[in-house]
């Protein structure tokens, strides 16, 4: 027994301290004394974990699946109409607006895009799926991929299309040089390239403004859905599109690349179903997760209930004891973290494959689906010493 | 009630210098339940332990004695009446500072309550934590109280491992690791066998020697009463006896080599012992005077005292001898003085006491007279 005030007050801080070693380590005794238990309950947490990787991959990736085709265009802004959704809806306005902004200082070119529905007659079983139709300049140097850049020369041929090998089977083969018919029309495809189809529909496909012409009488292209807008190097982008949002006047609107991509983002979780779907989701899976750490937390508890109380009877306060379930609470959670991390790579990679929606299992992303774990583990380690609270230490008597 | 409270006998010489009792129950009432479900459950109970006592609390079950066990314990709140554990009155205790006070007493409860997934060592270094114990010192520590209860080879055996023996005696160990002041113990030996509870009891009882700690033992088990310094009986609630062994035996000894009480049965003796009260006297000091009226009845423990009537010695008596119980049954005032010649332990009965006494025993009352009219 110390004899000196220093000793006293070290043996103090060592005891604390040690209370504290000890009621973790008590934790992670009773857990790894029950292994069957505690192994199934595992299981139970290691799938809510799951759960909030996938809820969480698609809740983020949803709104990007929105910018698949604009991730793959080369444009400092943006024109689109005030009366833009998102990518399938974007609205339209006249082609002659673009003649002032082709005139300002800053622009170095300008490309219009056209989209529209048609039917592709030739679908497998004689099916007439949509096929989102994307009009542009073929001289244009606008897409990224060398599978487009290397093969957009040919779009300048008739009556040629080149479609997205992401498109469904429903459309039958899409072999090059097969001639489909589209709106009525022959249609010769002429390669593949790929970027996704993402939420413009089943099956998409790239032509020239003069076919889109040919496809689309009734529309010609007097009316443009969007335009890819490049600055000179060197120029702001974000103070550009003030300027020229100045200069096009009411009823468009100029876009940078981030203020898109938090449009889309927007637009997908908080004015369709997907935000409310995969949020509700992600809010599920962690209840379920919390639900599951709280169930094996609580029974554990509940089993050695008189354990507990013989503590709290002998001296240990309910901050040590609210400790140790906190560290099994943290524990089960972390254990069920661990291969679930593994698991979720491979179904983000099996979901990108399947539905080129950018699922990418990114640090920030473990790092958010670790915050849940933790919010479950508090969350149940809360309720958990609720029932912590009904050991009374004068029924142990 | 009255009771028969004393230091116990040859206390250790480090130990004998006067100490706070180790724990004072005044008037304590206590109820459970609420509005027309309340039931008062103890009534006014009042009791003394002093450091270095082994107390045994028997009587029926519903009798309070666990109650009053958690009571003492911290374990429950003080409704009416003050309770005073190791020097603090704990009605005034916040409820963090009632858990201080746990830490300084040894639990010993009727279920092991250990940890399974702990082995014994390390569910006697749950309760080492909380104590003084430095982190280097604990496995000897641990060990050595081990051995001490006959587990050395059972150290790093978890609980299913055990017998149920043995995992009362690991449970012991927590209790007495940290070498608490006050040990309270509810039916400790009652999973125990012969062997066993031999053991614990002697350990209980070297703990009250060795480091002067109080026991507070609820039992039904009559082999750990003669290790008792106390006996305590609750019935109903209250506290209807509190016997010092020690004395009451000595008493009954007394008793039983005095022609007088020869008649008495073993019951009417202990009945007799039970309600003497130990009275000490200095030299010099009158202890009955002539001419008063006579109130109580001596019996003298230790010590010599001398008879004076009149200015003239008529008696000098010493341990086993009594006085006073000539004015109680004439009625009359005291008819000689009683003067201590040296330091006097004396164990009294009152007056009532003493008549109920006789009331109960037609021999003892017959006894009585003939000792009375031989005196005049």
């Amino acid at each position: 027994m110390p004899t000196s005030g220093e000793g006293i007050g070290n043996a103090a801080e060592a005891a604390k301290s040690g209370q504290i070693f000890v009621t973790i380590a008590l934790a992670w005794r009773i857990l790894n004394h029950d292994k069957g238990r505690t192994l199934l309950a595992l299981g139970g947490i290691f799938m809510a974990i799951l759960l909030v990787f996938v809820q969480l991959g698609l809740f983020f990736s949803v709104p990007q699946g929105g910018m698949l085709l604009y991730d793959n265009m080369r444009f400092d802004l943006l024109l689109v109409s005030d009366q833009y959704e998102y990518q399938a809806q974007p609205g339209a306005f006249a082609r002659a607006r673009l003649d002032m902004l082709t005139a300002a200082p800053e622009v170095e070119a300008i490309t219009p895009l056209y989209f529209g529905l048609a039917k592709w007659q030739s679908g497998e079983g004689g099916m007439w799926p949509d096929l989102f139709v994307i009009g542009l300049d073929p001289a244009s140097s606008l897409f990224d991929p060398a599978s487009i850049r290397r093969q957009q020369n040919l779009l300048s041929r008739p009556d040629t299309i080149l479609v997205d090998s992401a498109t469904r089977p429903i459309f039958g083969p899409l072999s090059s040089g097969r001639v489909v018919e589209i709106n009525q029309r022959k249609e010769t495809i002429a390669g593949h390239y790929r970027l996704g189809t993402g939420f413009m529909g089943l099956g998409v496909a790239l032509i020239s403004e003069a076919n889109f012409a040919r496809l689309f009488p009734e529309r010609g292209l007097g009316l443009v859905n969007l335009a890819a807008v490049r600055l000179k190097p060197g120029i702001d982008p974000e103070r550009a599109a003030a300027q020229l949002q100045h200069m096009v006047g009411p009823g468009l609107r100029l876009f940078t690349r981030a203020a898109l991509a938090h449009h889309e983002a927007s637009y997908w979780t908080t004015r369709t179903s997907v935000g409310l779907i995969f949020g509700s989701g992600l809010l599920i899976s962690i209840v379920v997760g919390i639900m599951v750490v709280y169930q094996i937390v609580s029974a554990q508890i509940g089993r050695q209930l008189p354990q507990f109380a013989t503590l709290k009877a002998i001296g240990y306060g309910d901050g040590a004891l609210a400790l140790t379930v906190a560290a099994m609470s943290i524990m089960i959670a972390l254990a069920g973290f661990a291969p679930a991390v593994p698991a979720a790579a491979f179904i983000y990679r099996e979901i990108r494959r399947q539905t080129m929606l950018p699922v990418i299992l990114s640090p920030g992303q473990i790092g958010w689906v670790w915050v849940a774990a933790l919010i479950m583990a508090t969350i149940s380690a809360l309720l958990a010493v609720a029932a912590l609270r009904r050991a009374d230490p004068a029924d142990v008597f | 009630m009255s009771a028969v409270v004393a230091e116990p006998e040859a206390p250790p010489a480090a130990l004998s210098r006067p100490s706070a009792p180790a724990v004072q129950v005044s008037g304590v009432n206590h109820f459970y339940g609420e509005g027309a479900a309340r039931n008062q459950v103890l009534f006014d109970n009042c009791i003394e332990v002093q450091p270095a006592q082994l107390v045994v609390m028997t009587g029926p079950s519903g009798a309070g004695k666990t109650t009053l066990l958690t009571l003492v314990g911290a374990l429950r709140s003080v409704q009416a009446g003050r309770i005073s554990v190791l020097g603090r009155e704990l009605s005034q205790l916040s409820p963090r500072e009632l858990v201080g006070v746990r830490r300084d007493i040894g639990f010993v409860f009727q279920m092991h309550n250990l940890f399974d997934a702990l082995s014994a060592y390390e569910n006697v270094k749950m309760a080492m934590q909380l104590g003084r114990q430095r982190p280097e010192q604990m496995r000897r520590r641990g060990v050595e109280i081990l051995e001490q209860l006959g587990l050395g080879h059972r150290i790093d055996y978890r609980p299913r491992m055990l017998s149920g023996g043995e995992r009362q005696r690991v449970a012991i160990a927590r209790a007495l690791v940290n070498e608490p002041r006050l040990i309270l113990a509810d039916e400790p030996t009652a999973a125990l066998d012969r062997e066993s509870t031999r053991k614990v009891v002697e350990l209980l009882k070297a703990t009250t020697v060795e480091h002067a700690a109080a026991v507070i033992m609820v039992t039904h088990d009559y082999r750990i009463i003669e290790a008792a310094d106390r006996l305590v009986h609750m019935v109903d609630g209250r506290i209807v006896s509190d016997v010092v062994l020690h004395d009451a035996l000595r008493i009954c000894e007394f008793l039983r080599a005095v022609d007088l009480f020869r008649a008495l049965t073993p019951t009417q003796l202990t009945d007799v012992a039970e309600k003497m009260t130990k009275r000490q006297y200095r030299a010099g000091e009158v202890i009955i005077r002539e001419g008063d009226p006579g109130e109580e009845f001596f019996l003298i423990s230790d010590g010599e005292v001398d008879v004076v009537r009149a200015d003239h010695e008529v008696a000098h008596l010493g341990r086993g001898d009594f006085f006073g119980e000539v004015a109680l049954i004439s009625g009359e005032p005291r008819n000689s003085t009683v003067l201590a010649t040296e330091p006097v332990d004396t164990f009294v009965l009152g007056k009532s006491d003493f008549q109920s006494a006789l009331d109960a025993s037609a021999p003892f009352r017959d006894q009585l007279y003939r000792v009375y009219f031989s005196r005049h």
